[in-house]
């Protein structure tokens, strides 16, 4: 071959059937045509421009991916969007207001809970549904509800923290 | 935070990070996270063996998927002075490989398309053909005398040491611990690193 880029010209994929598929993300219901075998991950990601959830591991391992869905945590890269249809997704850029940070968000900040960032969105969002069953958690039950999300900068010391901060404003809040 | 809370400080002072107000709302521009106007996609096809010689190569299929930009082999590269990059220690490291592969999920072939979907189901359509060498798979195994050499890329490679490296003054070292009231050894296993961009 002569030249390293040979024009290929893009034509649609031929015989794949699409599945047109309406999902509430963040409050709002999104409608599109996905092939039946998209992550939900992939259609958070590259359908609707959310790039707040990540995909840390290709392995369903780390929880990177974490998003909320019918208010509980799901690994969106082990998902299929199609399983969403008809479902309430909540991610990470829908947990502020216009105007203020949720507690989870707040607390991340304030107790340091994150470094680099990458594990922090499936992080909050697991914290989320922990505290909507479970307002007064003890340390060894946010351990064990964050269990399915991996973290390599923190240690998880201030994670922890950053869980019970919030907790506690949730539970002064909700008086 | 309120301008009196702020406290101005030097070496210890504490200061709030400002990074975290992208992070926790989602907004952080990771690798991955980049979108690029007319952006291609890549996926890499890489060996499920440990070590074998790359017989044949067979891409045609990849390439005639609709949506595939380019199907990159080690030849390709190798055809242009680009299969072979500096690493550490004065090393080289294949980009792909060219005539073995030489640990388990090296790099062989790289799809470039339209959609990450699709290169992956390029790279599923690519055939390699692998003549399958003895594996070594710990570094025990690596230093025994008889053990298949792994590098034979590097020229007048001798076994499986690739480098030895050492800094400070041995004979100070080497007489300290000949004075040492005892002497304790460990052994530590440290496991492959790999950075990656997040």
């Amino acid at each position: 071959m002569s030249s390293l880029y040979e024009e290929i010209a893009p034509t649609p994929a031929e015989g794949i059937a699409v599945r047109r598929i309406t999902v509430n993300v963040n409050g709002a219901d999104r409608t599109l045509d996905v092939e039946p075998r998209l992550l939900l991950a992939d259609l958070l990601r590259q359908g609707l421009d959310l790039t707040g959830t990540h995909k840390g591991c290709d392995t369903t391992n780390c929880g990177a991916c974490t998003v909320l869905v019918a208010g509980r945590p799901v690994k969106s890269c082990t998902m299929l969007a199609v399983q969403a249809d008809g479902r309430e997704v909540q991610t990470v850029e829908g947990l502020a207001t216009a105007s203020e940070l949720h507690p989870i968000q707040e607390g991340f900040k304030q107790e340091h809970g994150l470094q680099c960032g990458f594990c922090t969105p499936g992080m909050m969002l697991s914290a989320k549904a922990l505290l909507e069953r479970n307002p007064n958690p003890t340390e060894d039950e946010i351990r064990w509800a964050l269990s399915g999300n991996l973290c390599r900068c923190t240690g998880y010391q201030n994670i922890v923290k950053a869980v019970l901060w919030a907790a506690e404003k949730m539970r002064a809040e909700s008086k | 935070m309120a301008l009196d809370e702020i406290k101005i400080g030097g070496l210890g002072a504490s200061r709030r990070r400002v990074e975290d107000n992208r992070f926790i709302r989602g907004k952080g521009n990771y690798v991955d996270d980049i979108v690029l106007p007319g952006m291609l996609h890549m996926e890499i096809l890489r060996s499920p063996v440990a070590h074998a010689r790359i017989k044949s190569i067979d891409t045609s299929a990849a390439w005639d998927m609709p949506g595939v930009r380019l199907v990159l082999t080690g030849e390709m590269m190798a055809a242009r002075n680009l299969a072979w990059m500096p690493t550490l220690s004065y090393d080289t490291a294949a980009v792909l490989a060219t005539d073995k592969v030489r640990f388990q999920g090296q790099e062989v072939c790289a799809v470039i398309a339209d959609d990450p979907y699709i290169a992956k189901d390029a790279c599923a359509k690519i055939v390699v053909d692998y003549e399958i060498l003895p594996p070594i798979v710990n570094p025990v195994q690596a230093a025994a005398p008889d053990a298949v050499q792994i590098r034979d890329d590097k020229a007048g490679q001798v076994g499986n040491k690739v480098f030895d490296w050492e800094i400070g003054d041995k004979a100070r070292t080497d007489k300290a611990f000949a004075d040492a009231d005892l002497v304790s050894k460990v052994e530590l296993h440290y496991p492959r690193t790999h950075p990656s961009p997040i």
